[in-house]
């Protein structure tokens, strides 16, 4: 049985939910097994290049188990010998000593050691990604103690920048976006929780093991939580189209898309070759492409019929951020146990006090306001009393059922065609309260919680974006409540089915569009939605939704229309059958004491500071399993219309030195512990390829190489490492520092080979130009991200703000206009978060950002290992002419004006460190002035205008985006 | 000799990001490749002559620059591509497949397969085609009363009329016609400047020309590069205003004051490059703010209406309101051809619904308007270019992502929904044989029936007229030799090609 939402007792009905689930699931199963009945769309002539010989199965499967002992990447992981070397003094630790013996093998002689403004400017870049100031860079420079850059790895790795740029290649090779693609590009909900999660990982250093378990079974490990359910966004990340010309072919892409970036990330094996025969480069036969992605068959598609949506059900989840820490279910219980006692003992003093009852639910329900109120003490007759104005009662459609009420009778409702219909009494402000009880699940969906999708309680939904509203009872117990243009809704946690009353009010200001929920007494939640009169319904439905379906099976009571706001005070009043305290202190306080009235009124103010715990959780983007994993068969030529054999779960065989243990049922049940299994054998400190991978690709964004130039494909198709002994070094040190990433950057950027100069002798560029064995430190350009976020740095304008959805700055007119919906398609958030980092604008796949575009931004529909850096002249417009960085250029200048008036000198030199970190010499400032001169006597420019020229200029050139 | 394209069948291994080095040849610049390549020395240590096995030495680099544009693969005469992309679906059974049957059927519900934005349906109301047709030129070629202009060209034009694609859905069909597959990849621009190079540093070599109603959907993924590198992308360039983003300098910067900003930088930047000897990435990207200098002045001559005769003007309709936008259009896609850019792509229809040629409702005043806003400049531009001789070297494309159903959508109402089992596309000059057809579909147009074609295999055929090979014109990714035509492979439309 899947449970929804996670960290919650199912109400018995529950069963019934998951009864429906199996039902699609096996909808779904029988769908695959249709044969496609369109036309044939095999093309009309055969391709004559097509490879039809293969080598046998029985070939394919001796190369593997040769592949791994005979092949690099597949051979066991041991330590390697240190090599010996000439220059022993040179070596800060074995790092060196390994690219050294190379070195002196070639007889080249390492780079000197760079000096201190690249080597801060170089580890600030490569850790947090964003440049050092130049107080960072005075206080490195002028600190002669021996740990001194050592401390500053240590303070760059302690920033929380630090996980964002980390996390910005980690995003790379998952193909993270924040939208889905296709006709609609809708936006992939919550995404930026999973790339959130990854820059917190990293952060907190998350070992490499949990980091990569979490993403893969996260849901399934023992001590999960928010973190690593909201991980396993992982498998949400493809392109989903959302209207499809055949769905099984979509699956199939979306399956294919978890494989490869699966095999590729964690692996460097390339799946993908073998998904429509056996690979040509690597002995991996098209059967285990399909074993292997048997290990995700349970994982629940993100679609399941051709039309026009996604399974919001499948890929979203409610999830409290203090799931697997918190006990959610314990503090519902406490939290209505207190209610019920506070409630109890006030009625009790109420008794006291001679002016109230025990025996029936008092009816303490304010009348000022009061338009309607139907009492449903005679559901039998045609029409419904309204008790406020008798000419105009409620029409009564199909025949009502009586039941006991919560006062008097109520009206029954059997989820036929019964309902009760009345003019629409209110419109502008109102409170629409009443009780109802049921064991009913309701429609919608526990992640889909749109009140005009549920089962009518109050309702006035009219189709389209219209000025309309309602009250309507969800999936496993939940009450939404909402209003139209904009839709904007509001609603409760679940288990409302549990058969007992409960009351429910919904209030709505048209002045401020504040609409509020108040279910049992307490507000559960707020919204702020349209100020316009609602009066789209003419009239509306009790029992079910107005314009047909979504009849209500069970009892609603006392409902009653205000053509007010209520208070609080008031709703709890009517929630419990609380008198009003002022009606009953006096008297209480006469007859049992002055002791019971404070008690009394201690005892009101508790209820009324009583809040609710958090019902809802919120959105994530996670994997869920069907209730039964899918067969998974051999898609022959990778056409999904046409399945071969039935296969089992298994990795492919030229990497498994062992066997991956048997997959074990989490004990939630939720899954099969299939992914747990996979996840736990790439982990395994035995399986040296996945820890190859990982070193080569922390090594790689030091030295802006790997030593395996392919950091995606290390099989036959990729290229062999260039020191194959120092991978085999760094996967063993990170194995030996517990999977610590941050222990690994700190190792290798302490070697002396990370701190060269890179400039290279003459020597050098004889024997080796392409510096394939690192005589010198690589040069590398500013990514797009660093670029950008280096000039709102220099300008002083950086939001250095951490996490969250999505921003959208403002994007040329001529970018929006690409877009079918250029008015729409790019709605800007608040202007503080314009200058926030790069890695948090938004990735739309059919629109993006023009200047990171430009600068080689990752493709976002597949892996991208390692970015393109481009040189085009259309960047260099870009940079000189575009808006964006004449206004940061524009910035800048202003700074410097504020920060050193009236002194040009000092500004050129501040402009200078601002963006590149250095101090110029008197030339590089004379050069400048003049520039400036120039600018001012032919050009006709004032000095702001020539300041921003200058500023504009320093933008580009490339001491400011080149790292030496 | 084996083409650079082409991987050399004796080297093991050899398909790896190395080989890219000449693989890319043809890129934007040279700039663009020394640039690509980020690791410095990265052109010495793996740079390969044109024959795909000669490393050059560094030395040797600047006497054989494998940036110039490529010799073609085969023999083909097409130079550049203009494709006309009628976004939304043209009706094929309305504008150049005459079924005489459907007329007599208007009406009446018949048994009929389709598949659309609807879904499955297994019958349908006929609506009867709403333009009547005539026989035009040598080759007898029937098209309808919406295309009178464009009717005198038939006998340069070839039709296919059994086209068939793998989605009715707009989303995953115009990727599909762009890029060849459903999820999309680098499109047919940047496969064709990927495989030819530019002839001109100038200009971009894969230009997109939008629709005044907006983009289409998915908007820049319809022409992007994929996995490839960016410079491969299509750029967007506009009719009115500096043509291309960021082409002009600001508002109130003077050329003057451009080039005593670049000077300036190019004198910091020389000097920063002298300290790192060895870099070439440093040069080029100098290099790159003198071709983008040489851009700004190039490219809006490129652009430039007034060099252009009135009576060629009027060819294209530019005088007449109905088709000034998209007849500036045309004219503007042979100036570029001229140029040598290689690749042009002009959007007739944007944004959604009737604002393109999507006629769910009223098909009539759907196809009305946009063949009414482009039948003359199309046939403006085929015989523009044929008299300059320019058409048997630009490889002129036309055609949706769909075409539309010989039955109605709705219970009222004269639109049709998409259809992507059979539909027309015709090809004229750049080596296409004119006035023949291939293919057709059955008695209604519901469906090809003879000789039915694959989005694939107008893509094959285009490339054979550019004269690369589309079994062979491969890109190296994710450990597969990735085509614009599929890994499997599609042969072209040979009854095409002269």
């Amino acid at each position: 049985m899947r449970l929804r939402l996670l960290g919650f007792v199912t109400s018995p009905f529950a069963i019934a939910s998951a009864a429906s689930l199996l039902t699609t699931a096996v909808v779904f199963a029988s769908a695959t097994l249709v044969t496609q009945t369109a036309p044939t769309e095999k093309p009309a002539q055969q391709s004559a290049t097509h490879e039809a010989k293969s080598l046998s199965e029985e070939t394919i499967i001796k190369r593997a188990e040769a592949a791994r002992d005979s092949w690099w990447a597949y051979k066991e992981l041991v330590a390697p010998a240190v090599p010996a070397v000439r220059n022993d003094a040179w070596c800060r630790s074995d790092i060196d000593r390994f690219l050294l013996a190379k070195l002196e093998a070639k007889g080249l002689v390492p780079a000197p050691e760079a000096d201190r403004v690249a080597l801060i400017r170089r580890a600030a870049l490569d850790l947090t990604g964003l440049p050092p100031t130049p107080e960072e860079i005075d206080a490195f420079v002028a600190d002669a103690s021996p740990d001194a850059y050592e401390r500053l790895l240590d303070r760059l790795l302690a920033s929380p920048h630090y996980g964002e740029k980390w996390g910005r290649h980690w995003l790379d090779l998952v193909r993270y976006a924040d939208t889905n693609g296709f006709e609609r590009d809708s936006d992939k909900e919550a995404a930026w929780k999973y790339r959130d999660f990854v820059v917190r990982a990293l952060n907190a250093d998350m070992p490499y093991a949990r980091f990569v378990r979490a993403q893969i079974a996260g849901d399934e490990l023992p001590d999960r939580d928010f973190d690593t359910l909201v991980a396993t966004g992982f498998y949400r990340l493809g392109l989903w189209d959302d209207e499809v010309p055949d769905l099984k072919q979509a699956l199939a892409d979306d399956m294919d898309g978890i494989v490869d970036t699966t095999a590729r990330t964690f692996l460097g094996i390339a799946m993908n070759c073998a998904r429509c025969h056996d690979h040509k480069g690597d002995p991996i036969r098209i059967r285990e492409y399909y074993q292997f992605a048997a290990y995700f068959a349970g994982v629940a598609p993100y679609k399941e019929s051709p039309f026009n949506s996604i399974e919001a059900d499948n890929v979203l989840r409610m999830v409290r951020r203090d799931f697997g820490h918190a006990d959610p279910e314990a503090e519902i219980a406490a939290f209505i146990a207190r209610r019920e006692a506070l409630v109890g003992e006030i009625r009790a003093l109420e008794a006291k006090s001679g002016r109230v009852t025990l025996d029936a639910f008092p009816d303490s329900a304010p009348s000022e306001g009061l338009v309607a109120h139907l009492k449903f003490e005679d559901a039998k007759s045609a029409t419904a009393v309204n008790a406020v104005d008798a000419s105009k009662p409620a029409t009564v459609r199909d025949a009502g059922f009586e039941a006991p009420g919560i006062i008097g009778k109520a009206f029954h409702f059997d989820a036929g065609d019964d309902r009760v219909e009345i003019d629409r009494p209110v419109g502008d402000d109102f409170t629409i309260s009443f009780f109802f009880r049921t064991t009913d699940v309701g429609g919608g969906s526990d992640s889909d919680r749109r009140w005009f999708l549920g089962k009518g309680l109050v309702d006035g939904e009219i189709p389209g974006i219209v000025r309309d509203f309602g009250v309507s009872y969800i999936a496993n117990g939940y009450i939404s409540a909402g209003t139209g243009d904009p839709e904007t809704f509001v609603s409760s946690g679940p288990g409302h089915n549990d058969g007992r009353w409960h009351h429910v009010a919904f209030t709505r200001s048209r002045k401020s569009g504040d609409i509020t929920l108040f279910v049992d007494g307490v507000a559960v939640d707020r919204a702020r939605g349209s100020k316009a009169k609602l009066d789209s319904p003419r009239k509306l439905a009790i029992g079910a939704m107005l314009p047909g379906g979504g009849a209500f099976a069970g009892d609603i009571d006392e409902v009653r229309f205000y053509e007010r706001v209520l208070g609080e005070n008031e709703v709890r009043s009517m929630a419990f059958g609380l008198t009003r305290p002022e009606a009953v202190r006096a008297d209480l306080a006469a007859r049992a004491g002055e002791d019971a009235a404070e008690r009394f009124d201690e005892l009101h103010a508790q209820l009324a500071a009583l809040r609710a715990p958090d019902w809802k959780g919120e959105t994530v983007l996670a994997v869920r399993e069907n209730a039964a994993p899918r067969e998974t068969r051999i898609m022959q030529r990778g056409n999904p219309h046409s399945l071969g054999d039935v296969v089992e779960p298994a990795v492919p065989l030229v990497a498994a030195r062992f066997e991956p243990a048997p997959a074990v049922k989490p004990a939630h049940g939720e899954s099969a512990g299939l992914r747990l299994a996979l996840a736990d054998w790439i982990v395994d400190p035995r399986n040296a390829l996945a820890w190859r991978t990982i070193a080569n690709r922390v090594w790689q964004h030091h030295f802006n190489d790997g030593i395996v130039p392919t950091p995606n494909d290390f099989g036959r198709f990729g290229e062999p490492p260039t020191h194959p002994e120092l991978l085999d070094h760094l996967a063993t040190r990170l194995l030996a520092h517990g999977g610590s990433l941050k222990a690994m950057h700190r190792e290798i950027m302490l070697s002396s080979a990370y701190r060269m100069s890179s400039v290279p002798t003459d020597a050098a560029l004889a024997k080796d130009a392409p510096n394939e064995l690192l005589s010198r430190f690589r040069m590398r350009r500013l990514t797009a991200e660093e670029l950008r976020d280096s000039m709102l740095i220099a300008n002083g304008t950086f939001n250095a703000a951490v996490g969250g959805p999505p921003v959208l700055p403002p994007l040329p007119r001529e970018v929006l206009e690409t877009s079918s919906r250029p008015g729409e398609v790019w709605p800007l958030t608040p202007e503080e978060s314009w200058t926030r980092r790069s890695l948090y604008i938004k990735l739309k796949r059919s629109l993006q950002h023009p200047l990171l575009s430009s600068f080689d931004l990752a493709d976002l529909d597949s892996p991208c290992p390692e970015r393109f850096a481009t040189v085009v002249p259309t960047q260099s417009l870009s940079m000189m002419n575009g808006d964006l960085t004449n206004e940061e250029a524009a910035k800048l200048a202003r700074r410097l004006e504020r920060e050193r008036p009236n002194d040009l000198r000092a500004q050129i030199a501040l402009a200078r460190r601002w963006t590149s970190g250095r101090t110029p010499d008197a030339r590089e400032i004379d050069e400048a002035v003049a520039f400036i001169a120039e600018l001012k006597a032919k050009e006709n420019l004032n000095d702001a205008q020539a300041l921003n020229s200058l500023c504009l200029v320093l933008f580009n050139m490339n001491e400011f985006l080149y790292i030496d | 000799m084996s083409h650079p394209l082409e991987r050399p069948t004796n080297t093991f291994c050899g398909r790896t990001r190395r080989e890219f080095l000449w693989q890319a040849g043809g890129a934007f610049t040279s700039v663009a490749l020394a640039g690509m390549l980020s690791k410095e020395g990265f052109l010495d240590r793996q740079a390969f002559a044109f024959d795909g096995s000669t490393p050059l030495s560094k030395s040797a680099s600047g006497a054989a620059n494998p940036m110039a544009a490529k010799p073609t693969m085969l023999p083909g005469k097409a130079k550049s591509v203009i494709f006309i992309f009628c976004y939304g679906g043209p009706s094929h059974v309305d504008t150049f497949d005459y079924k005489p049957e459907l007329y007599k059927h208007d009406g009446k519900t018949i048994k009929v397969k389709t598949k659309g934005r609807g879904g499955d349906k297994n019958e349908g109301r006929v609506v009867g085609p709403k333009w009547k047709f005539r026989q035009y030129g040598e080759c007898g070629a029937w098209v309808s009363d919406l295309f009178p202009n464009l009717a005198t060209c038939v006998d340069d034009m070839a039709f296919i009329k059994s086209m068939y694609a793998e989605s009715p859905i707009h989303g995953s069909a115009m990727l599909m016609m762009n890029s060849g597959r459903l999820l999309g990849g680098p499109s047919m621009g940047s496969w064709v400047n990927y495989g030819l190079g530019t002839v001109n540093q100038n200009l971009p070599g894969f230009v997109v020309m939008l629709d005044s109603a907006g983009g289409p959907i998915s908007g820049a993924k319809n022409w992007s590069s994929g996995y490839m590198p960016a410079m491969y992308q299509g750029t967007v360039l506009r009719g009115e205003g500096p043509p291309i983003l960021d082409l002009a300098n600001p508002e109130g910067r003077t050329d003057t004051h451009q080039r005593a900003m670049l000077d300036r930088l190019k004198m910091w930047n020389t000097r920063h490059a002298l300290l790192r000897s060895g870099n070439s990435e440093l040069e080029s990207r100098i290099e790159s703010y003198e071709l983008a200098y040489r851009m700004q002045s190039t490219a809006p001559e490129a652009v430039d209406m007034s060099l252009e005769t009135k009576e060629t003007k009027e060819l294209y309709g530019c005088d007449q309101e109905q088709t000034r936008e998209f007849g500036n259009k045309c004219l503007l896609a042979r100036r570029l051809v001229e140029r040598g850019v290689r690749f042009v792509q002009i959007y007739s229809g944007g944004g959604h619904n009737d604002e393109s040629w999507d006629a769910h409702g009223d098909l009539k005043k759907n196809h009305d308007y946009h063949a009414g806003r482009t039948d003359k400049p199309v046939a403006g531009l085929l015989k523009d270019l044929k008299r300059r001789g320019l058409l048997d070297e630009t490889l002129v494309i036309w055609g949706g992502e769909f075409g539309r159903q010989p039955t109605a959508e709705y219970a009222e109402g004269t639109g049709r929904d998409h259809n992507s089992y059979g539909f027309t596309m015709w090809m004229a000059g750049g080596g296409i044989k004119g006035g023949v057809t291939v293919g057709q579909t059955d008695e209604l147009g519901s469906t090809g029936v003879d000789d039915r074609y694959h989005v694939k295999h107008l893509h094959a055929t285009a490339l054979q007229c550019l004269g690369l090979d589309p079994n062979h014109l491969s890109f190296f990714y994710a450990g597969l030799d990735q085509k614009l035509v599929g890994v499997e492979g599609a042969e072209p439309i040979r009854q095409l090609i002269v």
